[in-house]
């Protein structure tokens, strides 16, 4: 590889770092409910190795009625170690596989490119492209800033792709034993792998099937995988694993009694949501619309991306290099599977997958661009530079300028102070009573004030905390002795403390 | 050819079912206007969210022209959204825009006939995005109905006659049974857009 190159990689990847470093702890405002349960489990962990509920070193963790994947806790786990019980640790596994997925994107993007005499020309170059747009692209971004599962699931699952292409390359038995160990990994890091891991090594295995060598190994391969996942597999269908299918699935309740209608309704559903994770709104402008997920008047690809997407999208259908070709159709039809089969649908973080596809997809059309020998060549990338920058820094805008005030609620923003204030009259051997209105849920108290002096009813040193939604909040229950605020224009209140 | 016209009449009268629902609808939602009014709401909102940020960078950020500019593009594309054609012209009319989209840069970039008709879809769309006619809601759509019927007519005609005709039909046939069970099954799900 050409110094350029990797001078132009060290350039991209601490563009990606600095992205997803900065300010993490702040920035998305507060930790979601997923954030806390991951950290409460993961210190449990590191402090007695049993989680909330005494199990020692679980496979599987149980949080708020169904269970997490055991892959991310453990990360968090010893990102605590290190780096204490705050905010960065439980965010830092995320981002530093975001920041490696960069590193994983190029070399993919290059392994493909190389594997035809057509596209190997500029590999690396194109390669750098694909690094870049996963760098700052706003899908990825936002997911590796914040304690997302999804996302080391899919530096995993980018990784067993790419080293599986190595082994059918190179015909080697110990590429595909590395890559069946990263499909494992990729199986126990987020839920919504359970069913594209399985097809995917299904696709690894028609496209090896021809070769008698590659056939071998790869049976092994997924027999060794087959092993890792047992598992995994016998608490999906012994142990509750499907809690969580049962919770989001798309066909329940049933929209009507009769069966048949029942079953071609659930067909036509099926179909809507298979499509609507190709909805151009849904990409370019609104994303799911669920605040935590993307940032409001953004999609989740950048507008620019489109034109490439679709000149992508046209080389993919034309091109000779059958690999390339296979695998991006592989996955842009099989990724809206499982996500299809849930509610609501399109559903921005389970269909974190596809920024792959979609990255691939892009730095082909650029790569498509960049090699055209015409007289408008220059001027189209010119003006293209220019449209990247400009939305970019439109982007990073919203992002740190705007975000931070609009997503307070659904971040558990003034959560965190709450605790901490319970924590300090707890400690000075009052009483606390939490109001069911306030809107932080048991496990941000475990997080920031274990060991509360949590009491049911009013007796002596008692402090309710109530807030403004509570049923009886024109009936003052006492003295108020402090008052939360959301760190809004408004300054809303979010919580007050009173003394019965 | 006669089982290919056949085919269209019968995409025909699918879409115009699909089409018939919007008689009860009074005007598209929001996301399918940026009006002067909407344009200038949309930038008080933002300015909001810049307390405390310097003016000049303020203006920079938030201005009718990049406003204006940014605004179009994504309202267009509500206007060629899956989840909407899928209401507006149903299944088989959304996936033969799809592939009007594909033949047309495939083969017929030249064609100047295909270049009015996009041209005509886009106008109708832009005209309902920034200044909606003083009329009935209907009136006000049935020229992007009918530009986009005959898009995906267009479409689906390119796809029968090419490739394996046989199977390329039974896949036609078949969104023309999954587009009438949508029709039956989930029939309000135009209100997303209503």
């Amino acid at each position: 590889m050409k110094k350029i190159v990797l001078f132009l990689l060290f350039i991209i990847v601490l563009l990606g770092s600095v992205l997803r470093l900065y300010h993490i702890s702040t920035n998305p405002p507060g930790l979601y409910i997923d954030e806390v349960s991951i950290g409460v489990n993961a210190y449990d962990i590191l402090k007695t190795g049993k989680d909330q509920y005494g199990t020692s070193y679980p496979l599987m963790f149980r949080a708020f009625g169904e269970y997490k994947m055991p892959v991310y806790i453990y990360l968090v786990t010893a990102s605590m170690a290190i780096f204490g019980k705050n905010e960065f640790a439980l965010r830092l596994p995320s981002s530093i596989a975001g920041i490696l997925t960069i590193l994983a994107v190029f070399l993919l993007c290059r392994e493909l490119l190389k594997s035809h005499p057509l596209t190997q020309k500029y590999s690396d170059w194109g390669a750098l492209i694909g690094a870049f747009i996963i760098a700052v692209s706003p899908w990825h971004l936002h997911f590796s800033r914040a304690g997302f599962e999804a996302t080391v699931a899919l530096f995993f699952y980018s990784l067993s792709i790419l080293v599986f292409l190595y082994f059918l390359r190179t015909k080697k038995f110990f590429w595909v034993f590395i890559s069946s160990v990263f499909f494992a990994l990729t199986f126990y890091a987020y839920d919504g792998y359970r069913l594209l891991v399985p097809l995917t090594i299904l696709g690894g295995f028609i496209a090896s099937f021809k070769n008698k060598n590659s056939r071998k190994w790869t049976i092994i391969a997924v027999i060794l995988f087959c092993i890792l996942a047992i598992p995994l597999v016998v608490f999906t269908i012994l142990g509750g694993g499907l809690v969580r299918l049962a919770q989001t699935s798309a066909f329940y309740p049933p929209l009507y009694t009769n069966p048949w209608q029942n079953f071609l309704s659930d067909m036509v559903v099926f179909t809507k949501n298979y499509l609507s994770y190709f909805s151009i709104t849904y990409l370019f402008r609104f994303g799911d619309q669920i605040n935590r997920h993307q940032i409001q008047d953004f999609g989740l690809l950048y507008l620019w991306q489109l034109p490439f997407l679709l000149l992508g999208l046209y080389m993919i259908v034309k091109t000779a290099n059958r690999k390339l070709k296979f695998l991006i159709i592989f996955l842009l039809l099989s990724m809206p599977l499982t996500p299809g089969l849930t509610k609501p649908s399109p559903h921005t973080l389970r269909f974190l997958y596809a920024v792959l596809p979609f990255t691939i997809l892009t730095t082909l059309g650029f790569y498509q661009l960049f090699t055209l020998k015409t007289k408008w060549t220059k001027a189209i990338v010119l003006l293209t530079v220019l449209f990247i920058g400009l939305e970019f820094i439109f982007y990073l805008h919203y992002y740190y300028i705007h975000y931070p005030k609009q997503a307070l609620i659904d971040w558990g923003a003034s959560c965190k102070e709450v605790a901490q204030k319970a924590l300090v009259e707890s400690q000075k051997g009052e009483n606390i009573i939490i109001d069911k209105s306030v809107p932080c849920i048991g496990e941000y108290f475990t997080f920031y004030s274990p060991n509360l002096n949590l009491v049911s009813g009013p007796n002596e040193n008692t402090i309710i905390i109530t807030s403004p939604n509570n049923k009886n909040k024109d009936k003052k229950p006492g003295v108020l002795l402090y008052t939360v605020y959301l760190p809004n224009l408004n300054h809303d209140i979010f919580a007050q403390f009173w003394r019965l | 050819m006669k089982t290919k016209i056949s085919l269209i009449f019968i995409i025909w009268v699918v879409e115009t079912f699909a089409f018939l629902q919007w008689f009860s609808c009074n005007g598209f939602i929001n996301n399918f206007h940026l009006t002067s009014q909407i344009l200038s709401l949309q930038i008080a909102d933002a300015t909001n969210n810049d307390l405390g940020t310097p003016l000049f960078l303020v203006r920079a950020f938030h201005n009718k022209p990049f406003t204006f500019i940014w605004g179009i593009s994504q309202t267009l594309l509500q206007y060629w959204d899956v989840r909407f054609l899928e209401d507006f012209i149903g299944l088989v009319g959304t996936i033969g825009v799809g592939l009007a989209v594909w033949y047309f840069w495939k083969k017929f970039r030249s064609n100047k006939l295909l270049w009015i008709l996009f041209g005509l879809c886009l106008m109708s769309q832009f005209i309902e995005i920034v200044h909606p006619l003083s009329v009935n809601f209907i009136f006000r759509i049935i020229p992007i109905a009918i530009t986009f019927q005959i898009i995906s007519f267009f479409g689906i005609w390119q796809f029968v006659s090419t490739g394996k005709k046989s199977l390329r039909l039974g896949l036609v046939i078949f969104l023309i049974i999954l587009s009438l069970l949508s029709l039956w099954l989930l029939p309000f799900s135009y209100h997303e857009f209503c």
